[in-house]
């Protein structure tokens, strides 16, 4: 083919019925994006107010490909495709793609499962495995947190759907356990009595749900407790920081002693003491021997 | 001069004022104006506002506690059926603060910070609230006067069939407006909770206008949020299952 019977083509191509529908493909491609992203926009303004945040992320995605969607249809019937054999086409590829990329198949299948449950939405603190965080966004593929040191995270909806999701911010009170031990001398009555006094004081402590207190049994070194109080989600992390050094404080003041583990040795009942042979490192002075004498007795007193 | 009464200072001039246990220092610059509070004696470092031009008039004012204030009778008792009863019952107070012709204040704080509590029949279902530590008393005399403090009359109509358990009762105080009379009581309006049926559900009527108790009572501050009459609240603690 010559350059002049190419061009000749070129012209009768583009002076025909062909170019006509490739422009109002075009066309239509155009004013798609523009009116979906106006239609976004429209649902952001009007669900800013209206909606909770995950559900005008929601409703935006929805409207955005919905009318992305129709007008790409549009387009390309405009260029000529049948819709029913395209509809076809792309039930065999999407069968294709499922086995070709399973972990992307099983995220969006995973993705439509959490945003039906809405086990948490967006702005919500969730901990997943060892990550805690806020949830920003909850996708078809995966669910972006980010996390108190500001670091971002994807997680992919299947690791979300079969892991255990703790959502922190669900009910508007939490309640602390704070764990102690006091000495076996002390009056457990009065211990008591102390905590719920120093519970009673904090304004953070909520009234009710009463404070409880629970005796978890006898420990090692220690009788050992569990005083559960309750705070406002937000008033959580105060409370746990306040409340540990007001418990401390009250009962230092009332001389309460909260124990670290002690060890007992004995020999047992029958036998003597140990016997303790002093071994001196450093060579014994000509003159020593009161210096001497003088440590053994300190041991002795020890002992 | 009074705990509320507005004043005009100078500027390079400070005031200080004490109300129950907060004391308040505000201090006018020319430019500014610095405000501190404390409740013990170390007063911390004052918050600073600026303006072009600082205005003179300083303007102290009472208000009710943000959210419902859960109030406990002295000694709990049980209004039988088709009874009713008037309850005397103080409610702690915030205090805040506006300068010159500011309608919103500058800083607000609790003169008595309350205990926070939970009001509902569970973990799941209720409403944070405040803890009023003070008790509700059958007779006016018994009230115990407290800048701190504003008292509402709150009458308490048992209509159901059953014997209603007073052990705890709601207050709505973000509803309620503050009075003040002569001698410096303050009082809010009178409150009637009407219990039709079984349960801890009851209609809340707020009579507007100082309570008979204060009829001269003059109006310092008005509510934080209007309520429609009839609005039916979780008023009764002691029916929680």
């Amino acid at each position: 083919m010559t350059d002049m019977e190419w061009w000749a083509d070129w012209m009768e191509w583009l002076s025909g019925e062909r170019l006509a529908s490739v422009t109002r493909a075009a066309v239509l491609m155009i004013a798609g994006f523009a009116l979906a992203r106006l239609a976004a926009g429209a649902v952001r303004r009007f669900g800013a107010k209206r909606l909770s945040t995950h559900t005008a992320q929601l409703a935006r995605r929805v409207v955005h490909y919905g009318v992305l969607i129709l007008f790409a249809l549009s387009a390309l019937r405009e260029l000529g495709f049948s819709l029913n054999v395209l509809l076809g086409a792309a039930g065999v590829f999407t069968v294709a793609i499922g086995f070709a990329s399973q972990t992307s198949a099983s995220n969006l299948i995973s993705g439509l499962f959490l945003l039906a449950e809405r086990p948490f939405s967006v702005g919500d603190v969730i901990q997943v495995g060892s990550t805690l965080g806020e949830v920003l966004a909850i996708d078809l593929l995966s669910v972006k947190l980010r996390t108190f040191d500001n670091l971002f995270v994807r997680i992919p909806n299947e690791t979300l759907i079969k892991a255990e999701i703790t959502t922190l911010t669900r009910f508007p009170i939490r309640r602390l356990d704070v764990k102690l031990g006091v000495a076996y001398k002390e009056d457990m009555k009065r211990v008591r009595d102390l905590l719920f006094a120093v519970a009673d004081a904090n304004p953070l402590c909520l009234e009710e749900p009463k404070p409880l207190f629970i005796h978890l049994g006898f420990g090692e070194s220690s009788m050992d407790l569990q005083f559960s109080i309750w705070a406002r989600r937000e008033s959580f992390l105060d409370l746990r920081n306040t409340i540990h050094i007001e418990i401390k404080e009250a009962f230092d003041a009332a001389g309460i002693e909260i124990p670290f583990p002690h060890r007992s040795l004995y020999t047992g009942e029958a036998s003597a003491p140990f016997p303790i042979r002093i071994v001196d490192r450093d060579p014994p002075a000509p003159t020593g021997g009161i210096h001497h004498e003088g440590q053994e007795g300190e041991r002795k007193a020890r002992r | 001069m009074n705990e509320w009464t507005e004043s005009r200072l100078a500027v390079g001039e400070e005031q200080t004022r004490t109300i129950g246990p907060l004391t308040l220092r505000a201090r006018r610059l020319a430019k500014e104006w610095r405000i501190a509070t404390a409740t013990d004696d170390n007063m911390g470092d004052p918050l600073r506002f600026v303006f072009a031009d600082a205005p003179a008039r300083l303007r102290p004012f009472p208000r009710q506690a943000d959210r419902p204030v859960i109030i406990r009778p002295r000694v709990a008792f049980t209004l039988c059926a088709g009874e009713e009863v008037t309850l005397f019952v103080s409610t702690p107070l915030w205090l805040a603060v506006a300068v010159g012709e500011l309608t919103d204040p500058l800083l607000e704080t609790p003169v008595i910070r309350p205990s926070d509590t939970w009001f509902g029949p569970s973990t799941l279902e209720g409403e944070l609230c405040y803890a009023g530590r003070t008790r509700a008393v059958l007779e006016r005399s018994e009230v115990e006067p407290s800048p701190s403090h504003a008292v509402t009359p709150l009458r308490v109509v048992n209509r159901a069939a059953t014997p209603l358990p007073l052990e705890r009762v709601n207050i709505p105080a973000p509803a309620l407006s503050i009075f003040r009379e002569e001698n410096g009581q303050l009082w809010s309006e009178a409150v009637t909770l009407l219990r039709d049926e079984d349960g801890e559900m009851a209609s809340l009527k707020i009579d507007p206008g100082a309570p008979p108790q204060a009829t001269r009572a003059r109006r310092l501050t008005a509510p934080r949020k209007a309520v429609e009459g009839g609005m039916l609240i979780r008023a009764f603690g002691g029916l929680f299952k």
